[in-house]
Protein backbone atom coordinates (compact mmCIF):
# COMPACT_ATOMS: atom_id res chain seq x y z
CA UNK A 1 0.00 0.00 0.00
CA UNK A 2 2.78 2.33 0.93
CA UNK A 3 4.67 1.43 -2.22
CA UNK A 4 1.65 2.16 -4.22
CA UNK A 5 1.38 5.65 -2.81
CA UNK A 6 5.07 6.43 -3.23
CA UNK A 7 4.94 5.05 -6.75
CA UNK A 8 2.04 7.39 -7.30
CA UNK A 9 4.16 10.30 -6.08
CA UNK A 10 4.64 11.98 -9.40
CA UNK A 11 0.92 11.59 -10.12
CA UNK A 12 -0.33 13.08 -6.91
CA UNK A 13 -0.51 16.67 -8.05
CA UNK A 14 -2.07 15.93 -11.45
CA UNK A 15 -4.72 13.79 -9.81
CA UNK A 16 -5.58 16.48 -7.30
CA UNK A 17 -5.74 19.13 -10.01
CA UNK A 18 -7.88 17.05 -12.30
CA UNK A 19 -10.34 15.95 -9.65
CA UNK A 20 -10.68 19.50 -8.36
CA UNK A 21 -11.30 20.81 -11.86
CA UNK A 22 -14.04 18.27 -12.42
CA UNK A 23 -15.66 18.96 -9.08
CA UNK A 24 -15.66 22.64 -9.92
CA UNK A 25 -17.25 21.88 -13.24
CA UNK A 26 -19.97 19.78 -11.65
CA UNK A 27 -20.76 22.54 -9.20
CA UNK A 28 -20.90 25.16 -11.94
CA UNK A 29 -23.06 23.02 -14.16
CA UNK A 30 -25.44 22.36 -11.32
CA UNK A 31 -25.75 26.01 -10.46
CA UNK A 32 -25.79 27.36 -13.95
CA UNK A 33 -28.44 24.89 -14.94
CA UNK A 34 -30.72 25.81 -12.10
CA UNK A 35 -30.17 29.49 -12.62
CA UNK A 36 -31.05 29.18 -16.28
CA UNK A 37 -34.53 28.05 -15.40
CA UNK A 38 -36.10 30.29 -12.84
CA UNK A 39 -39.17 28.74 -11.33
CA UNK A 40 -41.93 29.98 -13.47
CA UNK A 41 -44.90 30.78 -11.33
CA UNK A 42 -48.10 31.23 -13.12
CA UNK A 43 -49.79 34.38 -12.09
CA UNK A 44 -53.43 33.81 -11.81
CA UNK A 45 -55.48 36.76 -12.84
CA UNK A 46 -57.21 38.29 -9.95
CA UNK A 47 -60.72 39.11 -10.73
CA UNK A 48 -61.96 42.35 -9.43
CA UNK A 49 -65.32 41.69 -8.02
CA UNK A 50 -67.24 44.81 -8.33
CA UNK A 51 -70.47 45.11 -6.58
CA UNK A 52 -72.48 48.20 -6.87
CA UNK A 53 -73.32 49.76 -3.59
CA UNK A 54 -76.36 51.83 -3.73
CA UNK A 55 -76.55 54.55 -1.22
CA UNK A 56 -80.05 54.59 -0.22
CA UNK A 57 -81.28 58.00 0.49
CA UNK A 58 -82.21 58.27 4.11
CA UNK A 59 -85.81 58.41 3.49
CA UNK A 60 -86.90 61.65 4.88
CA UNK A 61 -90.27 60.96 6.13
CA UNK A 62 -92.12 64.14 6.07
CA UNK A 63 -92.72 65.17 9.60
CA UNK A 64 -96.15 64.90 10.68
CA UNK A 65 -97.76 68.22 10.47
CA UNK A 66 -98.77 69.67 13.75
CA UNK A 67 -102.23 68.63 14.37
CA UNK A 68 -104.60 71.47 14.19
CA UNK A 69 -105.83 72.26 17.58
CA UNK A 70 -109.08 70.73 18.21
CA UNK A 71 -110.39 73.15 20.59
CA UNK A 72 -113.94 72.61 21.15
CA UNK A 73 -115.47 75.70 22.07
CA UNK A 74 -116.54 74.63 25.52
CA UNK A 75 -116.52 77.98 27.04
CA UNK A 76 -118.91 79.31 24.51
CA UNK A 77 -121.24 76.50 25.15
CA UNK A 78 -121.15 77.03 28.87
CA UNK A 79 -121.82 80.62 28.39
CA UNK A 80 -124.65 79.71 26.11
CA UNK A 81 -126.12 77.51 28.73
CA UNK A 82 -125.85 80.20 31.35
CA UNK A 83 -127.49 82.53 29.03
CA UNK A 84 -130.11 79.97 28.32
CA UNK A 85 -131.01 79.79 31.88
CA UNK A 86 -131.22 83.53 32.04
CA UNK A 87 -132.35 84.63 28.60
CA UNK A 88 -135.44 83.74 26.75
CA UNK A 89 -135.87 80.37 25.15
CA UNK A 90 -135.95 81.85 21.69
CA UNK A 91 -132.78 83.64 21.98
CA UNK A 92 -131.25 80.66 23.59
CA UNK A 93 -132.29 78.44 20.80
CA UNK A 94 -131.08 80.84 18.20
CA UNK A 95 -127.77 81.19 19.84
CA UNK A 96 -127.51 77.53 20.28
CA UNK A 97 -128.34 76.89 16.69
CA UNK A 98 -125.90 79.44 15.60
CA UNK A 99 -123.20 77.97 17.76
CA UNK A 100 -124.06 74.58 16.55
CA UNK A 101 -123.84 75.64 12.95
CA UNK A 102 -120.63 77.39 13.60
CA UNK A 103 -119.14 74.38 15.21
CA UNK A 104 -120.26 72.06 12.47
CA UNK A 105 -118.87 74.30 9.84
CA UNK A 106 -115.61 74.55 11.65
CA UNK A 107 -115.46 70.82 12.09
CA UNK A 108 -116.17 70.19 8.44
CA UNK A 109 -113.59 72.65 7.39
CA UNK A 110 -111.06 71.13 9.65
CA UNK A 111 -111.79 67.69 8.37
CA UNK A 112 -111.48 68.76 4.80
CA UNK A 113 -108.16 70.38 5.40
CA UNK A 114 -106.82 67.34 7.21
CA UNK A 115 -107.91 65.13 4.38
CA UNK A 116 -106.13 67.22 1.79
CA UNK A 117 -103.02 67.28 3.89
CA UNK A 118 -103.03 63.55 4.29
CA UNK A 119 -103.50 63.01 0.60
CA UNK A 120 -100.63 65.25 -0.23
CA UNK A 121 -98.40 63.42 2.23
CA UNK A 122 -99.37 60.10 0.84
CA UNK A 123 -98.65 61.21 -2.70
CA UNK A 124 -95.25 62.48 -1.71
CA UNK A 125 -94.40 59.25 0.05
CA UNK A 126 -95.53 57.19 -2.92
CA UNK A 127 -93.45 59.21 -5.27
CA UNK A 128 -90.31 58.83 -3.14
CA UNK A 129 -90.89 55.14 -2.83
CA UNK A 130 -91.30 54.75 -6.54
CA UNK A 131 -88.16 56.69 -7.26
CA UNK A 132 -86.16 54.62 -4.84
CA UNK A 133 -87.44 51.42 -6.32
CA UNK A 134 -86.63 52.65 -9.78
CA UNK A 135 -83.07 53.48 -8.80
CA UNK A 136 -82.58 50.12 -7.18
CA UNK A 137 -83.89 48.35 -10.20
CA UNK A 138 -81.54 50.22 -12.55
CA UNK A 139 -78.57 49.50 -10.31
CA UNK A 140 -79.45 45.85 -10.12
CA UNK A 141 -79.79 45.64 -13.85
CA UNK A 142 -76.47 47.29 -14.41
CA UNK A 143 -74.77 44.94 -12.03
CA UNK A 144 -76.35 41.98 -13.69
CA UNK A 145 -75.16 43.22 -17.04
CA UNK A 146 -71.64 43.65 -15.76
CA UNK A 147 -71.58 40.21 -14.24
CA UNK A 148 -72.90 38.77 -17.44
CA UNK A 149 -70.14 40.50 -19.38
CA UNK A 150 -67.45 39.07 -17.13
CA UNK A 151 -68.97 35.64 -17.29
CA UNK A 152 -69.16 35.96 -21.05
CA UNK A 153 -65.48 36.85 -21.29
CA UNK A 154 -64.50 33.95 -19.08
CA UNK A 155 -66.66 31.60 -21.06
CA UNK A 156 -65.13 32.87 -24.30
CA UNK A 157 -61.67 32.20 -23.06
CA UNK A 158 -62.57 28.76 -21.84
CA UNK A 159 -64.18 28.05 -25.14
CA UNK A 160 -61.08 29.09 -27.02
CA UNK A 161 -58.88 26.76 -24.97
CA UNK A 162 -61.34 23.98 -25.41
CA UNK A 163 -61.49 24.61 -29.11
CA UNK A 164 -57.74 24.34 -29.36
CA UNK A 165 -57.75 21.10 -27.46
CA UNK A 166 -60.56 19.81 -29.56
CA UNK A 167 -58.66 20.78 -32.67
CA UNK A 168 -55.63 18.78 -31.56
CA UNK A 169 -57.75 15.78 -30.69
CA UNK A 170 -59.55 16.03 -33.98
CA UNK A 171 -56.24 16.17 -35.82
CA UNK A 172 -55.15 12.90 -34.29
CA UNK A 173 -58.37 11.26 -35.34
CA UNK A 174 -58.09 12.68 -38.82
CA UNK A 175 -54.67 11.08 -39.01
CA UNK A 176 -56.24 7.81 -37.98
CA UNK A 177 -58.84 8.12 -40.71
CA UNK A 178 -56.22 9.02 -43.30
CA UNK A 179 -54.21 6.00 -42.31
CA UNK A 180 -57.14 3.68 -42.81
CA UNK A 181 -57.93 5.19 -46.17
CA UNK A 182 -54.32 4.77 -47.15
CA UNK A 183 -54.43 1.10 -46.22
CA UNK A 184 -57.40 0.50 -48.45
CA UNK A 185 -56.21 2.56 -51.37
CA UNK A 186 -54.96 0.84 -54.46
CA UNK A 187 -52.96 3.01 -56.73
CA UNK A 188 -54.37 3.36 -60.23
CA UNK A 189 -51.74 3.12 -62.97
CA UNK A 190 -52.43 6.64 -64.15
CA UNK A 191 -51.83 8.20 -60.76
CA UNK A 192 -48.97 10.61 -60.74
CA UNK A 193 -46.92 12.23 -58.08
CA UNK A 194 -48.50 15.34 -56.58
CA UNK A 195 -52.11 14.46 -57.33
CA UNK A 196 -54.60 15.26 -54.65
CA UNK A 197 -58.33 15.50 -54.40
CA UNK A 198 -60.68 16.74 -51.77
CA UNK A 199 -63.21 14.33 -50.32
CA UNK A 200 -66.21 15.06 -48.21
CA UNK A 201 -67.16 12.27 -45.86
CA UNK A 202 -70.33 12.05 -43.88
CA UNK A 203 -69.81 9.93 -40.83
CA UNK A 204 -71.97 8.69 -38.00
CA UNK A 205 -70.60 8.29 -34.49
CA UNK A 206 -69.97 4.58 -34.92
CA UNK A 207 -67.46 5.45 -37.62
CA UNK A 208 -69.63 4.27 -40.47
CA UNK A 209 -69.41 6.18 -43.71
CA UNK A 210 -72.80 7.41 -44.80
CA UNK A 211 -71.72 9.18 -47.90
CA UNK A 212 -68.59 10.16 -49.70
CA UNK A 213 -68.24 12.67 -52.50
CA UNK A 214 -65.37 14.20 -54.36
CA UNK A 215 -65.50 17.91 -53.72
CA UNK A 216 -62.51 18.95 -55.76
CA UNK A 217 -61.14 16.71 -58.43
CA UNK A 218 -57.48 16.02 -58.98
CA UNK A 219 -58.00 16.24 -62.71
CA UNK A 220 -57.68 12.53 -63.09
CA UNK A 221 -60.92 10.59 -62.95
CA UNK A 222 -59.29 7.30 -62.17
CA UNK A 223 -57.48 8.82 -59.23
CA UNK A 224 -60.67 10.43 -57.87
CA UNK A 225 -62.54 7.18 -58.22
CA UNK A 226 -59.79 5.23 -56.51
CA UNK A 227 -59.87 7.62 -53.56
CA UNK A 228 -63.65 7.37 -53.32
CA UNK A 229 -63.44 3.62 -53.60
CA UNK A 230 -60.85 3.45 -50.85
CA UNK A 231 -63.19 5.27 -48.48
CA UNK A 232 -66.07 3.02 -49.46
CA UNK A 233 -63.93 0.00 -48.97
CA UNK A 234 -63.12 1.08 -45.45
CA UNK A 235 -66.84 1.28 -44.83
CA UNK A 236 -66.50 1.80 -41.18
CA UNK A 237 -63.58 3.59 -39.58
CA UNK A 238 -62.19 1.88 -36.56
CA UNK A 239 -61.21 3.73 -33.45
CA UNK A 240 -63.70 6.56 -33.73
CA UNK A 241 -65.95 5.26 -30.97
CA UNK A 242 -64.16 7.12 -28.28
CA UNK A 243 -64.37 10.58 -29.78
CA UNK A 244 -66.18 12.95 -27.46
CA UNK A 245 -69.51 13.67 -29.02
CA UNK A 246 -69.10 17.42 -29.24
CA UNK A 247 -65.88 16.98 -31.18
CA UNK A 248 -67.54 14.51 -33.44
CA UNK A 249 -70.39 16.86 -34.18
CA UNK A 250 -68.03 19.70 -34.83
CA UNK A 251 -65.48 18.00 -37.05
CA UNK A 252 -66.52 14.60 -38.21
CA UNK A 253 -70.16 14.60 -39.07
CA UNK A 254 -69.12 16.48 -42.16
CA UNK A 255 -65.44 15.88 -42.73
CA UNK A 256 -63.62 17.43 -45.62
CA UNK A 257 -60.22 15.99 -46.12
CA UNK A 258 -57.55 16.29 -48.73
CA UNK A 259 -56.50 12.95 -50.06
CA UNK A 260 -52.85 13.43 -50.85
CA UNK A 261 -50.97 10.17 -51.16
CA UNK A 262 -47.66 11.96 -50.92
CA UNK A 263 -48.52 12.65 -47.33
CA UNK A 264 -49.15 8.97 -46.99
CA UNK A 265 -45.62 8.21 -48.05
CA UNK A 266 -46.56 6.57 -51.32
CA UNK B 1 -47.93 15.72 -18.41
CA UNK B 2 -48.89 17.22 -15.15
CA UNK B 3 -45.50 16.75 -13.57
CA UNK B 4 -43.42 19.81 -14.14
CA UNK B 5 -40.38 17.99 -12.91
CA UNK B 6 -37.24 19.90 -12.24
CA UNK B 7 -35.06 19.12 -15.22
CA UNK B 8 -31.86 19.67 -13.35
CA UNK B 9 -28.91 17.90 -14.85
CA UNK B 10 -28.64 15.60 -11.86
CA UNK B 11 -32.21 14.45 -12.03
CA UNK B 12 -31.70 13.83 -15.75
CA UNK B 13 -28.72 11.62 -15.01
CA UNK B 14 -30.46 9.87 -12.16
CA UNK B 15 -33.46 9.07 -14.35
CA UNK B 16 -31.43 7.70 -17.23
CA UNK B 17 -31.34 4.00 -17.92
CA UNK B 18 -28.56 1.88 -16.45
CA UNK B 19 -26.60 1.54 -19.66
CA UNK B 20 -26.65 5.26 -20.30
CA UNK B 21 -25.55 5.84 -16.74
CA UNK B 22 -22.65 3.44 -17.22
CA UNK B 23 -21.65 5.22 -20.40
CA UNK B 24 -21.75 8.54 -18.59
CA UNK B 25 -19.65 7.14 -15.76
CA UNK B 26 -17.07 5.81 -18.23
CA UNK B 27 -16.88 9.15 -19.96
CA UNK B 28 -16.54 11.01 -16.71
CA UNK B 29 -13.73 8.73 -15.60
CA UNK B 30 -12.06 9.09 -18.98
CA UNK B 31 -12.24 12.83 -18.62
CA UNK B 32 -10.74 12.73 -15.14
CA UNK B 33 -7.93 10.41 -16.15
CA UNK B 34 -7.15 12.32 -19.32
CA UNK B 35 -6.90 15.50 -17.31
CA UNK B 36 -4.50 13.76 -14.94
CA UNK B 37 -2.42 12.86 -17.95
CA UNK B 38 -2.64 16.33 -19.38
CA UNK B 39 -1.45 17.99 -16.19
CA UNK B 40 1.33 15.49 -15.58
CA UNK B 41 2.58 15.50 -19.13
CA UNK B 42 2.31 19.24 -19.47
CA UNK B 43 4.49 19.69 -16.43
CA UNK B 44 6.95 17.07 -17.63
CA UNK B 45 7.35 18.61 -21.05
CA UNK B 46 7.65 22.09 -19.64
CA UNK B 47 10.44 20.94 -17.39
CA UNK B 48 12.16 19.10 -20.25
CA UNK B 49 12.09 22.24 -22.37
CA UNK B 50 13.53 24.36 -19.57
CA UNK B 51 16.24 21.80 -18.80
CA UNK B 52 17.24 21.52 -22.42
CA UNK B 53 17.51 25.29 -22.87
CA UNK B 54 19.72 25.55 -19.79
CA UNK B 55 21.84 22.53 -20.72
CA UNK B 56 22.32 23.67 -24.28
CA UNK B 57 23.53 27.14 -23.38
CA UNK B 58 25.79 25.87 -20.58
CA UNK B 59 27.29 23.07 -22.57
CA UNK B 60 28.54 25.06 -25.51
CA UNK B 61 29.38 28.33 -23.81
CA UNK B 62 31.24 27.27 -20.68
CA UNK B 63 34.75 26.07 -21.23
CA UNK B 64 34.65 23.38 -18.57
CA UNK B 65 36.27 20.10 -19.27
CA UNK B 66 33.96 17.29 -20.34
CA UNK B 67 35.11 14.91 -17.64
CA UNK B 68 34.53 17.64 -15.09
CA UNK B 69 31.05 18.13 -16.41
CA UNK B 70 30.43 14.44 -16.25
CA UNK B 71 31.49 14.30 -12.64
CA UNK B 72 29.29 17.26 -11.80
CA UNK B 73 26.29 15.33 -12.93
CA UNK B 74 27.17 12.24 -10.91
CA UNK B 75 25.18 13.29 -7.89
CA UNK B 76 21.93 13.74 -9.75
CA UNK B 77 22.60 10.59 -11.79
CA UNK B 78 22.73 8.59 -8.60
CA UNK B 79 19.35 9.96 -7.59
CA UNK B 80 18.11 8.81 -10.99
CA UNK B 81 16.82 12.12 -12.22
CA UNK B 82 18.93 12.63 -15.30
CA UNK B 83 16.71 13.81 -18.12
CA UNK B 84 16.84 14.86 -21.72
CA UNK B 85 20.02 15.98 -23.39
CA UNK B 86 21.99 15.44 -20.22
CA UNK B 87 21.06 11.79 -20.32
CA UNK B 88 22.23 11.54 -23.91
CA UNK B 89 25.45 13.29 -23.08
CA UNK B 90 26.15 11.09 -20.07
CA UNK B 91 25.45 7.86 -21.93
CA UNK B 92 27.65 8.91 -24.82
CA UNK B 93 30.53 10.16 -22.72
CA UNK B 94 30.51 7.14 -20.45
CA UNK B 95 30.71 4.78 -23.36
CA UNK B 96 33.33 6.97 -25.06
CA UNK B 97 35.68 7.06 -22.09
CA UNK B 98 35.25 3.39 -21.34
CA UNK B 99 36.05 2.37 -24.90
CA UNK B 100 38.95 4.75 -25.16
CA UNK B 101 40.54 3.26 -22.06
CA UNK B 102 40.52 -0.05 -23.84
CA UNK B 103 42.39 1.83 -26.61
CA UNK B 104 40.51 0.36 -29.46
CA UNK B 105 40.71 1.96 -32.87
CA UNK B 106 38.84 5.26 -33.28
CA UNK B 107 36.10 3.95 -35.55
CA UNK B 108 35.06 1.29 -33.06
CA UNK B 109 35.04 3.84 -30.25
CA UNK B 110 32.86 6.22 -32.25
CA UNK B 111 30.51 3.44 -33.24
CA UNK B 112 30.01 2.33 -29.64
CA UNK B 113 29.49 5.90 -28.52
CA UNK B 114 26.90 6.55 -31.18
CA UNK B 115 25.04 3.38 -30.29
CA UNK B 116 24.92 4.32 -26.61
CA UNK B 117 23.59 7.75 -27.50
CA UNK B 118 20.95 6.30 -29.78
CA UNK B 119 19.73 4.11 -26.97
CA UNK B 120 19.54 7.05 -24.60
CA UNK B 121 17.73 9.07 -27.24
CA UNK B 122 15.18 6.32 -27.74
CA UNK B 123 14.56 6.23 -23.97
CA UNK B 124 13.98 9.97 -23.91
CA UNK B 125 11.62 9.84 -26.84
CA UNK B 126 9.68 7.09 -25.16
CA UNK B 127 9.35 9.17 -22.01
CA UNK B 128 8.16 12.19 -23.97
CA UNK B 129 5.48 10.22 -25.77
CA UNK B 130 4.47 8.21 -22.73
CA UNK B 131 0.77 9.10 -22.33
CA UNK B 132 0.03 10.40 -25.75
CA UNK B 133 -1.56 7.18 -26.96
CA UNK B 134 -4.04 7.29 -24.11
CA UNK B 135 -4.98 10.88 -24.93
CA UNK B 136 -5.38 9.95 -28.58
CA UNK B 137 -7.66 7.08 -27.65
CA UNK B 138 -9.84 9.26 -25.44
CA UNK B 139 -9.95 11.94 -28.12
CA UNK B 140 -11.13 9.63 -30.84
CA UNK B 141 -13.30 7.18 -28.95
CA UNK B 142 -15.21 9.17 -26.36
CA UNK B 143 -17.46 11.01 -28.85
CA UNK B 144 -18.54 7.63 -30.18
CA UNK B 145 -19.16 6.27 -26.72
CA UNK B 146 -21.22 9.35 -25.90
CA UNK B 147 -23.10 8.97 -29.14
CA UNK B 148 -23.80 5.36 -28.31
CA UNK B 149 -25.31 6.40 -24.98
CA UNK B 150 -27.43 8.99 -26.72
CA UNK B 151 -28.66 6.63 -29.38
CA UNK B 152 -29.54 4.06 -26.76
CA UNK B 153 -31.41 6.61 -24.68
CA UNK B 154 -33.34 7.97 -27.66
CA UNK B 155 -34.14 4.44 -28.77
CA UNK B 156 -35.67 3.72 -25.40
CA UNK B 157 -37.59 6.94 -25.33
CA UNK B 158 -39.08 6.24 -28.75
CA UNK B 159 -39.95 2.73 -27.74
CA UNK B 160 -41.84 4.20 -24.82
CA UNK B 161 -43.54 6.54 -27.27
CA UNK B 162 -44.87 3.64 -29.28
CA UNK B 163 -47.04 2.58 -26.36
CA UNK B 164 -48.59 5.98 -25.89
CA UNK B 165 -51.80 6.57 -27.75
CA UNK B 166 -51.39 10.25 -28.21
CA UNK B 167 -47.86 11.30 -28.91
CA UNK B 168 -46.80 14.72 -27.80
CA UNK B 169 -43.45 16.36 -27.64
CA UNK B 170 -43.61 16.32 -23.87
CA UNK B 171 -43.55 12.52 -23.80
CA UNK B 172 -40.24 12.26 -25.65
CA UNK B 173 -38.51 15.46 -24.66
CA UNK B 174 -37.18 14.38 -21.23
CA UNK B 175 -35.82 11.12 -22.63
CA UNK B 176 -34.02 12.84 -25.48
CA UNK B 177 -32.72 15.50 -23.15
CA UNK B 178 -31.24 12.95 -20.79
CA UNK B 179 -29.79 10.99 -23.69
CA UNK B 180 -28.10 14.06 -25.07
CA UNK B 181 -26.26 14.54 -21.79
CA UNK B 182 -24.17 11.50 -22.76
CA UNK B 183 -23.06 13.12 -26.02
CA UNK B 184 -22.25 16.31 -24.20
CA UNK B 185 -20.06 14.40 -21.79
CA UNK B 186 -18.33 12.57 -24.62
CA UNK B 187 -17.49 15.85 -26.32
CA UNK B 188 -16.45 17.30 -23.01
CA UNK B 189 -13.93 14.51 -22.53
CA UNK B 190 -12.77 14.51 -26.14
CA UNK B 191 -12.10 18.17 -26.85
CA UNK B 192 -9.36 18.76 -24.25
CA UNK B 193 -7.84 15.42 -25.12
CA UNK B 194 -7.57 16.36 -28.81
CA UNK B 195 -6.07 19.75 -28.03
CA UNK B 196 -3.59 18.27 -25.56
CA UNK B 197 -2.64 15.48 -27.90
CA UNK B 198 -1.86 17.84 -30.73
CA UNK B 199 0.14 20.15 -28.55
CA UNK B 200 2.08 17.45 -26.76
CA UNK B 201 3.00 15.55 -29.89
CA UNK B 202 4.31 18.67 -31.58
CA UNK B 203 6.32 19.68 -28.49
CA UNK B 204 7.72 16.17 -28.13
CA UNK B 205 8.72 16.07 -31.78
CA UNK B 206 10.53 19.37 -31.44
CA UNK B 207 12.35 18.21 -28.31
CA UNK B 208 13.42 14.95 -29.91
CA UNK B 209 14.75 16.96 -32.85
CA UNK B 210 16.74 19.09 -30.45
CA UNK B 211 18.17 16.01 -28.74
CA UNK B 212 19.11 14.45 -32.06
CA UNK B 213 20.85 17.60 -33.16
CA UNK B 214 22.70 17.73 -29.89
CA UNK B 215 23.75 14.11 -30.26
CA UNK B 216 25.09 14.83 -33.74
CA UNK B 217 27.01 17.84 -32.58
CA UNK B 218 28.44 15.95 -29.65
CA UNK B 219 29.47 13.09 -31.89
CA UNK B 220 31.23 15.50 -34.20
CA UNK B 221 33.01 17.01 -31.22
CA UNK B 222 34.17 13.63 -29.90
CA UNK B 223 35.20 12.59 -33.35
CA UNK B 224 37.31 15.66 -33.74
CA UNK B 225 38.93 15.05 -30.35
CA UNK B 226 39.67 11.43 -31.10
CA UNK B 227 41.23 12.03 -34.48
CA UNK B 228 43.11 15.06 -33.28
CA UNK B 229 44.92 12.94 -30.75
CA UNK B 230 45.32 9.96 -32.96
Amino acid sequence: MRDFWTGLGSYRLPIVVSVLAHLLLVVFVAWGWEAAEPPRSQVKPRYVEATLVTIEPKSKKPQAQPKPNKVVDVAARRREQERLQKAAAEKKRLAKEKAERERLRKLAEEKKRKEAEKQKQQAEKDRLERERKERERVAREQQLQREAAIAQALADEEELIQAQQAEATAQSYVALIAQQIEQNWSRPPSARRGMKCELRLQLVPTGEVVNVTVVRSSGNDAFDRSAELAVKRVGRFRGLNDIPSYIFDQYFRQLTLVFDPQDLRL
Amino acid sequence: MAESQSLSIFSLIANASLLVQLVMLCLFMASVVSWVMIVKHGRYQGRAKRLFARFDSEFWSSGTELSQRYRDGNASAQAGVVEGAEHVFRAGFKEFSRLRQQSLDPDTVMEGTQRAMRVALAREEEKLDAHLSFLATVASVSPYVGLFGTVWGIMNSFRGLANVHQATLATVAPGISEALVATAMGLFAAIPAVLAYNRFSSVSERLVNHYTTFAEEFTAYLHRQLHHKG
